[in-house]
């Protein structure tokens, strides 16, 4: 039907940061190979460097291509490796044995690689690159959810995620395979589209159809949409710390590239073809509530942090699938990307503090912040900063991005009338989140700290990296509400 | 410049609590500052013949959200000053730490509060007042009196819930509208666009009801108050509640004449749950045996007067000014006296180390001072004539039968929510054997009970009717303040009071600024209207 050619869609050179990230992957493995002096923990500097200067290079249209997606998820796995320098001690101990730092450095190639991956799958326009890039994405995952060979949570995080992964997989190629069969082609546009959906033979539509839901299946166990959305409390607890951040964040935006690289034509054809875009919106909304009410009401029982982490990323998935529902406006992406990066910042402060009380206090259940409100004061408000933005507390940026999120669904209404209930239920997810996120500010503040706990001793880059997420999300959140732009 | 209202004290905060900077003295630098720039900015606006209003909008050549256009912000913009600073100037906490949380908490409070009041843009403006949550809820679990964890986690999910009913409905309005100032309403409506939902209006109303503790959703907040430091009582008491209000009012405001048919759908089952506040509440504030749990209940049924200035202002489609200025003048009164109450409760209990009812009484004698200036507030808060409140409560009462003719009941609301239930109901019911009947005929009876009643009155009309009930609530507060001021001041010196001590000069100084304006309103209440 549509023979458009694969090779006038991508140039070499948009890839460039893609190749270079991966090189940088090789050579961190090379170095660690025949220079076993240099400490493995320069490693995670220099790939944080390096995933930054790629971001960079994504982020400004002159370099030839600019992708919002590859650019929140290069400073994600840059601020993940930081992490990782931070949580060093915890690694060697669940790797090697405590003090051995023998074996810890493929992790970060791992993440480098898997940011790559990523990188690729934001520009993805076809189906076969969009499943390739997945594919390094995902296989990477497998392995640094595993990583911790020592720790029996995170070799069964590790294997569960592998198996469910599969699953996802299958269904993927599962939708490929009809997406070729019905339209003749790989490529994702909304010309190969709308003949679909202009040609006389309704049992193709029907097919069609099945291979968007079956590829959507796909996007939504990366973005941990419901009903794929089963692996996520299990691995995030099971995994090591960095590796839970990565997948929170970065992984999640790998999967909302997919979702918009897939719903793109059909955003398109909205005005073409109401009748058979509302297929899709009403599907998305049954996704969306799904989502928003497994996450955010699964968390509110939730005692340990990563977990709640979990759960609240599945929460947090569904205020994002909501900006789908109004398919045909201009401003989804813009939208989706702000979401996630308002996202990014707080869940990674949030990790960051995770792995410090981790580290020193030695657990991982919200009872181990109790306390910090007197003991370590300052900290404790940017932790404090961090979850109120996750709970969409106004004047943090996470309100901003709550709001575009309520704001598209009732200008969708205008469409969709019968969006109403979502409403609802999205009223119902956001006020459970303010008791769950706040169940960590009530360790915090209310609980006096118990008689062996020591201050936190806070490291220069956690506390850097903290700091800077929390002046971020303030002042992102106060400006707009302050200033009139024009 | 407005903004400096907002600044000052983030930054003040920010000193206390990352700086170590000392509690009180920043905390009342800060509330000294806004102090002075509020009041400058009232009377710059009431006062001038031709107040530039676009100046106070503006920082640098940045324009702001701020402004104060509607004719509410000036006045709740005082209000908010004025608690401030006596919040801060009262302050008694039990050690240095705990006095570092109160400040910045008091601070957060406030900004809240003000940043909400002075918003023309409805995000900022409902942004600035959800701030305030946080402070509440953490000052209330670490620092509140008794069942405080409960308690505090009652009023977050209360509030927050509310708070996304809110949003919800706000947001759905002003995608309507394609409006999402204040005043960009105002000019939309003035332009011809007419908001047709039905549903907005509940979810507007069930929103600030909630955040205003309206009547069936107010449980939260008496033992909020209760629980809560002197401090976040008097704030939250005093000036935040008044948000949900405030928003109401300058809705309608912003709508004009169209505001009778967008909330006028609700305002029968408005007039019934503000009567709930009155009567209901009145009753279980006089059965209280803690004087805190009684100012906290008292600040719930003292509601209801001004949301019945509202419904009066709304059956009037935005015309009745004295509605609207009855209202301005009840909530600035109710915030003074509420939050000098609550101030003069924390001081009763640091000097009697119990609020029982029971177990004080002649704490006049020892601390006479004290005695004046509850009594002051008490009476204040039952309307007594040259005091705040009485202005306030007696221009509702009187603006609530303002264009009306005995004889010739208000015509009946175009479309009734309560009705249109009862309507739905017959016809549901009237499918099924002896149910309908019996329903059909109860309604009927109740509907012939309410015509039989407003026919006694010479016809009143609903806003009417509800008004003469909710005058037997000027009763029951005169029977449980001045049996509260009884059982506490009076009498012989009971056990409790024997401990008193004697007050600070701060918190005379803190309770006298107070009075002093309740007084002032009181006798010249034409600085408001």
């Amino acid at each position: 039907m549509n023979n458009e050619i694969v090779s006038a869609i991508y140039t070499w050179g948009q890839f460039a940061p893609e190749f270079a990230l991966v090189g940088l992957a090789v050579i961190i493995l090379l170095a660690d190979t025949f220079l076993p002096q240099i400490p493995k923990r320069a490693y995670t500097i220099v790939g944080a460097a390096g995933a930054i200067i790629a971001g960079y290079f994504l982020y400004v249209p002159e370099f030839g291509y600019s992708s919002t997606f590859g650019m929140i998820a290069c400073i994600a796995t840059s601020l993940v490796l930081l992490l990782a320098y931070d949580y060093q001690k915890v690694t060697c101990e669940s790797v090697g044995g405590s003090g051995v730092t023998e074996g810890t450095s493929e992790l970060y190639c791992l993440l480098l690689v898997a940011c790559a991956g990523i990188c690729c799958l934001a520009e993805a326009r076809d189906i076969i690159m969009l499943f390739v890039s997945l594919e390094v994405v995902t296989l990477s995952s497998y392995v640094m959810a595993g990583y911790f060979r020592r720790n029996q949570g995170s070799i069964e995080a590790g294997v569960k995620y592998l198996v469910l992964g599969a699953l996802s997989t299958g269904l993927m190629v599962f939708g490929a395979a009809w997406y070729y069969g019905t339209t003749g082609s790989f490529m994702l546009s909304a010309g190969l589209v709308h003949s679909l959906f202009t040609c006389p033979m309704p049992e193709l539509q029907t097919g069609f159809f099945l291979a968007v839901g079956l590829l959507l299946l796909g996007a939504f166990f990366k973005a941990g949409a419901a009903p794929m959305q089963i692996w996520i409390p299990d691995v995030y607890q099971g995994s090591p710390t960095p590796v839970s951040a990565f997948l929170a964040v970065a992984s999640k935006a790998a999967g909302f590239a997919v979702l918009v690289a897939m719903l793109e034509p059909f955003s398109r054809l909205a005005t073409v073809h109401p009748d058979k875009v509302g297929v899709i919106v009403t599907a998305i909304s049954v996704v969306a509530a799904a989502t928003l009410l497994i996450g955010n009401l699964g968390a509110i029982c939730q005692n340990n942090a990563k977990r709640l982490l979990g759960y609240s990323s599945i929460g947090q998935a569904g205020f994002i699938i909501v900006f789908f529902t109004n398919l045909g406006a201009n401003y989804i992406v813009e939208c989706v990307t702000d979401y996630l990066a308002a996202y990014m910042l707080a869940t990674v402060a949030a990790f960051f503090a995770i792995a410090m009380v981790r580290t020193q206090r030695g657990s991982e259940e919200i009872s181990a912040f109790r306390g910090l409100g007197k003991t370590n004061p300052r900290t404790a408000f940017l932790i404090t900063v961090a979850f109120a933005s996750l709970a969409g507390v106004p004047l943090t940026y996470g309100f901003m991005a709550k709001f575009d999120s309520f704001y598209t669904l009732i200008d969708a209404m205008q469409y969709h009338s019968g969006l109403l209930w979502l409403l609802f239920v999205m009223v119902v997810g956001a006020a459970a989140g303010f008791y769950y996120y706040f169940k960590v500010l009530r360790e915090m503040y209310w609980e006096k700290p118990m008689d062996g706990d020591k201050p936190l001793q806070v490291p220069a880059v956690t506390a850097g990296v903290l700091t800077g997420c929390a002046l971020a999300i303030i002042l992102l959140g106060t400006y707009p509400l302050l200033f009139i732009q024009n | 410049m407005l903004i400096w209202l907002i600044i000052v004290p983030v930054i003040a905060a920010a000193l206390i609590g990352l700086l170590k900077a000392p509690g009180r003295a920043t905390a009342l630098v800060s509330a000294t500052f806004t102090l002075i720039l509020g009041v400058c900015a009232f009377i710059h606006t009431t006062f001038c013949a031709n107040p530039c209003i676009d100046c106070w909008s503006t920082v640098g050549n940045s324009e702001l959200w701020l402004s104060l256009e509607t004719p509410l912000s000036p006045i709740m913009l005082l209000l908010s000053v004025l608690v401030t600073f006596a919040a801060v100037l009262g302050m008694k906490a039990p050690n240095k730490d705990a006095e570092r949380s109160w400040a910045i908490s008091a601070l957060m409070l406030s900004t809240g509060a003000t940043g909400a009041f002075i918003s023309d843009n409805i995000i900022s403006f409902y942004a600035f007042h959800e701030l305030a949550l946080i402070p509440t809820f953490v000052m209330i679990g670490l620092y509140g009196r008794g069942n405080r964890r409960t308690v505090a986690w009652t009023a977050t999910v209360y509030l927050g819930l509310a708070s996304m009913v809110l949003l919800a409905g706000l947001l759905m309005l002003c995608s309507e509208l394609r409006a999402y100032t204040f005043s960009g309403i105002r000019l939309a409506i003035a332009q011809g666009v007419v908001p047709t939902s039905v549903l907005v209006p509940g979810l507007l109303l069930a929103g600030f009801g909630t955040l205003v503790s309206l009547f069936p959703f107010h449980s939260w907040a008496a033992p909020a108050y209760a629980s809560a430091p002197t401090p976040i009582a008097m704030l939250h008491a005093g000036v935040l509640k008044k948000f949900g209000l405030y928003g109401l009012f300058t809705l309608a405001w912003a709508m004009g004449p169209v505001c009778k048919d967008f909330f006028g759908c609700w305002n029968n089952l408005l007039l019934v749950l503000l009567l709930g506040n009155v009567l209901w509440v009145g009753y279980v504030t006089v059965a209280q045996t803690r004087l805190d749990d009684m100012l906290g209940n008292s600040s719930v049924m003292h509601m209801g007067y001004i949301f019945l200035a509202f419904a009066a202002f709304v059956a009037s489609g935005a015309g009745n000014e004295l509605a609207h200025k009855g209202a301005a003048m009840l909530m600035l009164a109710h915030g003074l006296t509420i939050a000098l109450l609550f101030l003069l409760t924390g001081q009763i209990e640091s000097q009697t180390r119990t609020l029982e009812l029971d177990s004080m009484g002649g704490l006049g004698r020892k601390l006479p001072m004290l005695g004046f200036l509850f009594g002051l507030a008490g009476l204040a808060s039952i309307g007594l004539p040259l005091l705040a409140n009485f202005a306030g409560e007696f221009t509702v009462f009187v603006s609530c039968f303002s264009g009306w003719q005995p004889g010739a009941a208000t015509a009946a609301q175009g479309c009734d929510i309560l009705s249109s239930i009862y309507g739905w109901f017959e016809g549901w019911m009237s499918s099924i054997w002896l149910i309908g009947p019996v329903f059909g005929w109860i309604f009927g009876a109740i509907t012939g009970a309410l015509n039989t009643i407003s026919g006694w009155f010479g016809g009143l009309g609903p806003v009417q009717l509800a008004t003469v009930f909710a005058l037997w609530g000027l009763v029951i507060s005169a029977i449980y303040m001045l049996r509260a001021f009884r059982r506490v001041f009076e009498g012989n010196v009971g056990l409790a009071s024997e401990r008193a001590t004697g007050l600070s000069c701060a918190d005379i100084w803190a309770a006298a600024f107070l009075a002093f304006f309740i007084v002032l309103f009181g006798v010249a209440p034409f600085i408001i209207f």
